[in-house]
């Protein structure tokens, strides 16, 4: 380990909330990413999921930290230390003490919403309805986190999804938008094809995202007013 | 199944993606589209099975030469889009850093798209 870089766990195995098809996710900050059987040994043995590394330098997790990112409060929430080098903890906790707000989310709603618009144009020139709807279920999840943020209720595991819907009066679309962020662990290689998948299916989720993002974008003027 | 004009007007959109300089999310989700795509109709090009995620790219063998030039650069650019994004979060910075190979090999898989217009490959290609 250099003397630059800090590990942390986060996720569902940081959170104490693994299951079969988690994956165990790890933050590296560094001058240099280290190479996974590093980070494995750092690992309790008992973890059996896939390892996804997300490396970052000192100078980007600056930046991040400077809008307010929200994984880096997702990270200031929930991160537990898998080691360290000299003096990558007080750096750490340092950016981390002073995080902002997030900045950007209407950028965020803005960039979802086209991703949602470009679905409409898979399915038209005939691309698999399976991948389409692992792209909504990608917005869906990443629009909960951003929903329960802004209502003052961060979540950031899989239970973003039906606690973003009941906080926005959504109840009745949970298992749409669970299924659609399942079709997206299957794109990730995390679990089996959960089910047949129509274009009908994906074009009544494409309705269900876009309300979904309609309340949140009320709640972020809201929240601005 | 994706024509030779729908995968040059998906690429043309992520390339437009890209010129906005805070769109790593829709970007990525845009070149992840192409690659799918544009391997789907290599595939279709070669006689065989397309992937139905772009993550299944890696799986599909071409001996058909232009198919197999172009799943080879698909696998290329998916290995890039790796690399470039995190798990965590799209970062803006890394994809403005990285954009210039990514686009480079586009404009290749371009020209070698072009190419299936003038190999046809027994009778499946629809352009």
């Amino acid at each position: 380990m250099t003397k630059d870089s800090i590990i942390l766990l986060y996720g569902s195995y940081a959170r104490g909330d693994a299951d079969s098809v988690s994956d165990i996710d790890v933050l590296v900050v560094s001058s240099i990413k280290p190479q996974d059987d590093e980070i494995s040994k750092l690992l309790p043995t008992s973890y059996k999921g896939i390892l996804h590394t997300s490396h970052y330098t000192w100078k980007e997790f600056s930046v991040m930290s400077s809008y307010g990112s929200l994984f880096l409060h997702h990270i200031a929430a929930e991160a537990k230390i898998l080691g360290f080098g000299g003096d990558a903890l007080n750096h750490l906790n340092h950016l981390l003490s002073e995080l902002p707000s997030y900045q950007l989310a209407k950028r965020d709603l803005s960039s979802f919403r086209i991703t949602v618009n470009d679905v409409t144009i898979g399915l038209e020139i005939g691309l698999p309805p399976c991948f389409e709807l692992a792209v909504l279920g990608g917005v869906a999840r990443h629009a909960s986190v951003l929903g329960c943020y802004i209502m003052g209720k961060p979540t950031y595991g899989r239970k973003s999804i039906s606690q973003a819907a009941e906080l926005f009066q959504m109840s009745a679309a949970i298992k749409d938008l669970e299924l659609a962020h399942k079709f997206r662990l299957y794109e990730e290689g995390q679990c089996e094809i959960p089910s047949e998948v129509s274009l009908t299916d994906v074009t009544r989720t494409v309705q269900i995202v876009s309300t979904f993002l309609d309340r949140i974008e009320e709640a972020i003027y809201a929240d601005a007013a | 199944m994706p024509t030779l004009h729908d995968c040059l007007g998906l690429i043309a959109s992520t390339k437009v993606a890209a010129r906005d300089t805070e769109s790593a999310y829709v970007l990525r989700s845009r070149l992840k589209r192409s690659l799918l795509a544009v391997s789907q109709l290599a595939a279709e090009h070669a006689g065989i099975s397309g992937p139905l995620m772009p993550e299944d790219i890696e799986k599909i063998r071409s001996t058909e030469p232009t198919s197999a030039k172009i799943l080879e650069i698909c696998l290329s650019l998916l290995g890039k889009t790796r690399s470039l994004c995190q798990p965590s979060e799209a970062l803006d910075a890394r994809w403005q850093s990285g954009w210039e190979t990514v686009r480079s090999d586009l404009t290749v898989l371009e020209h070698e798209l072009r190419l299936i217009v003038t190999t046809p490959h027994e009778d499946v290609v629809q352009v």
